[in-house]
């Protein structure tokens, strides 16, 4: 399945470009709405730009939560959010110089 | 991060995400679900309110939802109740006003049905209880339809009939229950051992009466109701086997009947015993038990009723033509089945009621067509370019199906609430009003028939702009291009179609209402022939066991009279046997001096005795025509005295006066009473009825002659004005002179002229509603239909105004329209009122059902707001500006 590189997937391979994290985290770091995060994950997934992984069952109990699921980029997702960079900079260059905005997005997305 | 306590706003968030997890594809729904729900903790852990949650939790089902949508992951129907939610929620206006409409008609309708379900169409509440038959005896020919039996041809009955498994009988008797909390006078009744084998219902605690209990000089025995046992007993599980005060006699309570456990609608509390002696078991002048028997296996009504008549036919061959003896002639037997005699009399109003709310409901969902219709039509160019597109006929016939059957299902969701609150609310006024409403509820069999109201409706209205846009042809619609022109005459049609049926609709409920209006006004203005205002009664029972002379309840009435009338703000204080308006028949035999019982004459019986105590006439505002009242001098000793009413004095005596002639009550001895007077017609059996013969007489001389006390008595009190401010000292000064005796009853005149006239209230107030609301909902659909032609037609209107055409003629021009409409419908409505009405003739008093005056006006109330409702379109067409349409060219 290609994948189209939106705003958002762009944010999702960027939050993800730093190592590992789910899903919770990715929403905070990209400041993506939930009903965005999901579905964009998915398709990545679909896509094979990123696996995931339930964590252990044991650290999971030991906190009392539920698992939580855990995404990384695969080498293809790597390029992909590569290339997502790419075209973030150009366009917050091309909007920086035409209407003199400040970037938007996460810096350098720590959690 | 460490375990956080779980409140309540988690449990729901937790909740909510599993439903939002129905908007992801099966096979990996639980996955996501899972790794939703430990996103969401981490986020509650960090702080995330409630609120907060609850739009993340939207978030991630709608995500989940778009995404399916454009991966045509989502089933096709999903698809389009998805599809037809979003559009439904982007017109918020329209959705409420048709969910609404709809709430409203579903809510109405189940309600109804509940009502009629759970009092006409649900079995009684006994074990087989098809089988059970109530048994009366009548005498045509003196025009008693429906009659009471007397025991000893109850005797006859059980011993001779073989249709029958068994046969019982009862009577209701009141009675006043001590022992409890405090004195209190209960519905009650006295009845045979076999009545509970008939019922087949069995004490939730001890036992019904057995044969020994039931018979003469038996040691007294009572059953209770659980609701008697709960009330006033606390419940006490110990209390059978022990012995209760009731009438001042200790009875032994031999067992609690179950919950609800009732007979006929009476709201019986306590049961005793009958007592009946087969050797000696009274005379067959006395009518008083009522027969319920069940019928043997492998038999049925009909086969009970050949078996009946036939016996009838040669009851006593010994004595032929005595009247009192059962014959074909003048006193059969009558047998219906028991369900019959207890809903009958409020069965064809419920019926009627049924179908009102039908009506309101297809008015309903006329109005919503009406209203799917324009939103169809407004998006005509939208759906047309679809099509254009490559949308399949198929495709859209389904999305506006789904949109009809999504509306319906919340409206049937909006129904039901609507539906249980208007019961509650029926269930607290209407409680003496319809038999068996304690059964009532909300049941399976109610939900389904709303549930399939509500599809039903979904279809029917789903279909109407399914089908309108199949069969536009798109080029057409898009050459029309939506707004600018009159629009293809289908659609008008279709909906003025329906604006002439919610008209029609319309018009024969309010018709119908009209009528019963009417009736109620008749009802209302029926003479009672008492004053009711600033008065106040309450019944009084003196027991046997301490009055047991025939004088002392004369004497206990006159020095409580002596006591009442002496309170501040009383003017006048009397007792009578029998509590006007509406009141149980007496149909006693009465002999008439000098007159000769002839064949084709009346019957020499009288309807109503009244015994009364006290200035009578004077306390009740009763107002004598001819001779004298009572007088201070007729007592004890002096010449025995009668009273009687015109009716009486016409059938008995016509032209004849019939003062100073001598009449001798049944059942007592040899003296005769003398007329004094005759007063105004008094109504006895119901205000809605022909007023019988009445015979008043004074309590003492009918002790002092006859040896007879009336037990139960009424004591009205007149008082000078806001007749329950005497109420307290009332009370006290009954309980100073006899603690154990219980008031009840206590009401003023004016409540106990409304409770005769509650059961036809009650109709008159929900036919009224439902037409109101019919009434308003075709007043929206006409608005409607007139608002949408004038903006499909507001090209022309502007065209014909630049072209020089008076405002006048631009807004006749709308008025007509609107009006045809509007005469359509009335047209068709009165010929369906014409043909309905009739189904209304016996709920109606004082009117016919084809009344002329209501049949003239009320056509005209609904053509003023058929004028008002075109009214503001017109106007509004009158206001188009040329240049503005003809710029949108």
């Amino acid at each position: 399945m290609p994948i189209r590189l939106t705003h958002a997937t762009s944010l999702i391979l960027r939050a993800l470009a730093s190592g590992r994290r789910h899903g919770f985290q990715i929403m905070q770091v990209s400041g993506l709405p939930s009903g965005t995060v999901y579905p964009a994950l998915r398709r990545l997934e679909a896509g094979g730009h990123l696996e995931s992984t339930w964590e252990g069952e044991a650290s999971a109990h030991a906190e009392g939560r539920p698992r939580r699921r855990i995404y990384r980029l695969t080498s293809e997702g790597l390029a992909l959010a590569a290339r997502a960079d790419e075209r973030l900079a150009e366009a917050r260059r091309l909007l920086a110089d035409d209407f003199g905005l400040r970037p938007v997005g996460g810096g350098d997305g720590g959690a | 991060m460490t375990g956080r306590r779980v409140g309540l706003g988690d449990r729901v968030l937790r909740a909510l995400v599993r439903c939002a997890a129905w908007a992801v594809p099966r096979d990996e729904r639980a996955r996501w679900a899972e790794e939703w729900r430990a996103d969401l903790h981490d986020l509650r852990a960090g702080g995330m309110s409630f609120g907060e949650g609850l739009r993340w939790v939207w978030g991630v089902g709608r995500g989940a939802g778009d995404m399916g949508l454009q991966e045509g992951l989502m089933d096709g129907w999903m698809r389009e109740m998805r599809h037809a939610l979003r559009g439904l929620l982007r017109q918020p206006g329209f959705t409420v006003v048709a969910v609404a409409t709809l709430g409203l008609g579903i809510g109405a309708n189940t309600a109804i049905f509940s009502v009629v379900n759970g009092v006409v169409l649900e079995p009684l509440p006994y074990p087989d209880s098809e089988e059970l038959v109530a048994i009366n005896s009548a005498f045509p020919t003196m025009g008693f339809e429906t009659f009471w039996v007397s025991p000893p041809e109850y005797l006859e009955f059980r011993e001779r009939t073989r249709t029958f498994a068994q046969v019982g009988a009862y009577r209701g008797s009141p009675a006043s229950v001590g022992g409890g909390e405090r004195p209190e006078r209960v519905p009650g009744a006295v009845a045979t051992a076999e009545l509970f084998e008939v019922l087949g219902v069995s004490a939730r605690y001890g036992r019904t009466f057995g044969p020994d209990d039931d018979r003469p000089g038996a040691e007294p025995v009572v059953l209770m109701s659980w609701e008697l046992w709960q009330r006033s007993f606390g419940a006490d599980p110990d209390l059978v086997g022990t012995s209760i005060d009731v009438d001042g006699v200790n009875a032994t309570v031999v067992g609690v009947m179950p919950p609800g456990f009732d007979l006929n609608d009476e709201g019986i509390e306590l049961w005793e015993p009958l007592g009946l002696d087969p050797t000696n078991p009274g005379g067959r002048g006395s009518h008083y038990l009522n027969l319920v028997g069940r019928l043997a296996r492998g038999t049925d009504i009909a086969a009970a009723e050949r078996e009946v008549d036939e016996l009838v036919r040669g009851w006593d061959e010994a004595n032929p033509g005595d009247m009192h003896l059962p014959n074909p002639e003048t006193h059969p037997f009558l047998i219906e089945p028991l369900h019959d005699r207890v809903v009958g009399p409020v069965r064809s109003a419920l019926w009627v009621l049924l179908g009102a709310v039908g009506f309101v409901l297809l008015i309903a969902c006329a109005n919503v067509a009406n209203l799917l219709l324009a939103r169809a039509e407004a998006r005509q160019k939208e759906v047309s370019v679809r099509v254009a597109l490559g949308a399949g006929r198929a495709r859209l016939i389904r999305q506006f199906l789904t949109e009809g059957i999504v509306l319906a299902v919340a409206g049937g969701v909006v129904g039901v609430v609507f539906a249980w609150t208007s019961l509650e609310v029926l269930r607290s006024v209407g409680p003496d009003e319809l038999p068996r409403l304690g059964e009532v509820e909300l049941d399976g069999m109610v939900l389904l028939f709303t549930a399939a109201v509500a599809l039903f409706t979904g279809l029917l209205f789903g279909l109407a702009p399914a089908r309108h846009i199949g069969g536009e042809r798109v080029s057409d619609s898009l050459k029309e291009g939506g707004t600018r022109t009159t629009l293809g005459g289908g659609a008008l049609r279709l909906r003025s179609l329906l604006v002439i049926s919610e008209v029609a609709l319309a018009l024969v409920l309010t018709l119908g209402s009209g009528l019963l209006i009417r009736s109620f006004g008749e009802l209302v203005s029926v003479d009672p022939g008492f004053d009711a205002a600033d008065r106040v009664t309450f019944q009084l029972f003196l027991p046997a066991a301490g009055y047991g002379d025939p004088q002392d309840s004369p004497d206990f009435h006159g020095r409580l009279q002596d006591r009442l009338g002496s309170l501040p703000g009383v003017t006048s204080v009397a007792s009578m046997s029998g509590l006007p308006p509406m009141r149980d028949l007496n149909a006693n035999d009465t002999e008439f001096e000098g007159l000769e019982q002839r064949e084709d004459g009346p019957a020499h019986n009288v309807d109503y005795y009244q015994t009364v105590h006290g200035p009578y006439l004077e306390t009740m505002g009763i107002q004598v025509v001819r001779g004298r009242g009572f007088e201070a001098g007729d007592r004890t000793g002096t010449l025995p005295v009668a009273v009687v009413n015109e009716t009486l004095a016409r059938v008995f005596y016509g032209d004849d006066d019939p003062i100073g002639r001598r009449i001798r009550p049944c059942c007592g001895g040899d003296a005769w009473m003398e007329i004094v007077g005759v007063v105004e017609d008094v109504k006895q059996g119901g205000l809605d009825a022909e007023t019988g013969t009445e015979v008043y007489f004074l309590a003492e001389q009918v002790a002092e002659i006859y040896g007879f006390t009336s037990r139960s008595m009424n004591v009205v009190v007149e008082t000078a004005g806001n007749p329950l401010s005497v109420v307290p000292e009332a009370r006290r000064t009954v309980a100073e002179m006899d603690p154990t005796l219980p008031i009840a009853g206590l009401r003023t005149m004016d409540e106990v002229l409304a409770g005769a006239r509650a059961r036809p209230r009650f109709l008159t107030t929900l036919l009224g509603a439902f037409a109101g609301v019919a009434l308003l909902l075709a007043a929206v659909g006409t608005y409607g239909v007139m608002s949408y032609t004038v903006a499909q037609r507001a090209r022309e209107m502007g065209i014909r105004m630049a072209l020089g055409a008076e405002a006048s003629s631009v807004q006749a021009l709308v008025m007509r329209r609107g009006l045809a409409v509007a005469g359509l419908g009335l047209g068709a409505g009165l010929l369906g009122a014409w043909w309905l009405t009739g189904l209304l003739e016996s709920l109606l008093f004082g009117v016919a059902a084809r009344d002329p005056v209501t049949f003239a006006t009320v056509p005209l109330l609904l053509l003023v707001v058929a004028v008002a409702a075109s009214w503001i379109p017109a106007r509004r067409a009158t206001r188009v500006d040329p240049v503005e349409v003809l710029r949108q060219e």
